[in-house]
């Protein structure tokens, strides 16, 4: 796809320093473009999930702010996926899916078409009434996804969902998440510390540097294909090379 | 922790060995009955006090009961008040502590001339013993919510009491639960101390005041019957909450604890 002119967003030299003196970012700076997959890359440790944190509302910048393209998003038109699924665990599927609805008043007839639509997004048809620890890890990540597509949300943001995951199931929720990419008016900001998984699913790639984290290079990823095939070309290899280069250079003294 | 007999072969065997022992030293040695009684003369000193007996247990476990649900509901209220806010908790915990660990037998002579009516004066002093593991419990559960669900709730703009009933609450139920099966070991515990401390003043007597008054009168054997109702009871109140709260938890939590 072509990425848009106008970024959705834009952090303007954000920094966060922790109240126990550690900086986990350092004046970090980049675009996201509309409708796009960005993923954040970097080692453990270098902020990713705090940037994320950050662009959600749920932490606050030391320093720098934010500029929406149009208006910032108001509660609830930001779904999260965590690492974990983080699912209550006493609840049902739907009724799982079925939580952002209820804290915003919405009744399950409501809800219902919504619900349904999300849960047929995501190929989990028939497990409405199972509970979590009746699910596989990548089941519950599905659901988690669900729940975060359910609501509509405008913006997407996913903090290393797959990385708990085995590689099989890893490589299907790719897929699956390029899939539903297609079928959604969203925008992704993935944040991964896998080189693969950040070329096969992004427009775009921040390549972050090791604590205090900064954005060390924008990367736009245009590949000719994003199917299972690719994984084994020449053109992949030569994507992941070039990104795992800036990585390795982030990381030298 | 719920301890359920798979098998009950192997300890009813112990116990008929126990007690076939039992009664065969107390036969051999010839130990005078009101020093050890044999289980044979304890099965008969029950059988011949059966109504009296059952009569006291009828009104420990009542006192117990009582002082049970009120530490039930007593506990998770207070617990939900101190979750609630900080400074609730920093001003009213240090109090709950201090009526944890003061000895039941040092305040209950007060209580009992404090407090008019003999079975309020016990129940009080049981609630007073058993109220806290709830209140503990409870406070850990209601803190121990998953952080990234706090934050789910949080970014979908959940209102304190949202989130306090739809994530907390259902957090703390098996908290609540493993404080209720300490707490009704200890309501017994309450019951039967403050009993021993107080007496009952004559109306109704538990089985404490029984067993005080078969040893002063060396009536050993219906003290020992007493004494094997009283652990009976404690076996009985620890069954039924551990039941309780597997099907509650059962319901609410399916098998995933």
């Amino acid at each position: 796809m072509t990425l848009s002119a106008k970024p959705l967003l834009t952090t303007n030299a954000i920094s966060r320093v922790f109240p126990d003196g550690t900086q986990a970012l350092d004046n970090v700076s980049f675009d996201i473009p509309q409708g796009s997959i960005t993923s954040l890359l970097g080692p453990s440790g270098c902020g990713k999930s705090t940037l994320l944190r950050i662009i959600s509302g749920l932490d606050n910048a030391s320093a720098g702010d934010i500029h929406w393209q149009g208006e910032a998003p108001e509660t609830g038109e930001i779904g999260f996926v965590f690492q974990d699924a983080t699912l209550l665990p006493w609840a049902n599927v739907w009724d799982n899916i079925y939580l952002p609805f209820r804290i915003n008043g919405a009744s399950r007839e409501a809800a219902k078409a919504a619900i349904e639509n999300a849960v047929s997004l995501v190929a989990l048809g028939g497990f409405e009434q199972h509970r979590p620890h009746q699910l596989s890890g990548g089941m519950r990540m599905r659901v988690s996804i669900a729940r975060a597509l359910a609501t509509n949300p405008s913006l997407l943001l996913m903090d290393e969902p797959f990385g708990a995951l085995d590689e099989m199931t890893r490589f299907r929720l790719n897929d699956d998440l390029l899939r539903i990419k297609e079928t959604i008016n969203c925008t992704i900001i993935f944040v991964t510390h896998s080189v693969f998984e950040a070329v096969y699913l992004s427009d775009k790639i921040a390549v972050m540097s090791p604590r205090p984290g900064r954005v060390i290079a924008e990367e736009d990823i245009a590949l000719t294909s994003r199917d299972a095939a690719i994984r084994s070309t020449a053109e992949f290899a030569q994507a992941c090379g070039s990104i795992s280069a800036l990585l390795t250079e982030s990381e030298a003294p | 922790m719920t301890i359920r007999l798979k098998d009950p072969l192997p300890p009813t065997l112990i116990g008929m060995v126990l007690l076939l022992a039992w009664e065969g030293a107390v036969r051999l040695f010839e130990i005078p009955h009101y020093v050890l009684p044999g289980p044979v003369l304890v099965a008969k000193a029950l059988w011949q006090n059966a109504p009296l007996l059952f009569n006291s247990l009828w009104v420990t476990l009542e006192i117990t009961l009582v002082a049970l649900i009120a530490a039930a509901l007593g506990g998770a209220a207070l617990a939900f008040v101190m979750s609630r806010a900080r400074w609730l908790e920093r001003s009213l915990l240090p109090y709950a502590i201090v009526a944890q660990v003061t000895p039941i037998v040092a305040i209950a002579p007060l209580i009992i001339i404090w407090v008019d009516s003999a079975f309020a004066a016990l129940v009080l002093c049981a609630w007073i013993v058993a109220f806290f593991p709830v209140l503990a419990n409870t406070m850990t559960g209601l803190k121990s919510a998953d952080p990234n669900l706090k934050d789910l709730f949080r970014l979908y703009g959940a209102s304190r009491w949202q989130t306090q009933t739809w994530l907390e609450t259902p957090t703390a139920l098996p908290y609540f639960f493993a404080g209720l099966r300490i707490s009704g070991g200890l309501a017994l515990i309450g019951a039967v101390v403050a009993e021993f401390v107080a007496g009952t003043g004559g109306a109704a007597t538990g089985l404490a005041f029984r067993i005080l008054e078969a040893g002063y009168r060396l009536q050993i054997p219906k003290l020992f019957a007493a004494l094997l109702l009283l652990s009976l009871a404690g076996v009985l109140i620890y069954a039924t909450l551990s039941i309780l709260s597997s099907w509650a938890l059962q319901r609410w939590h399916g098998n995933d604890l």
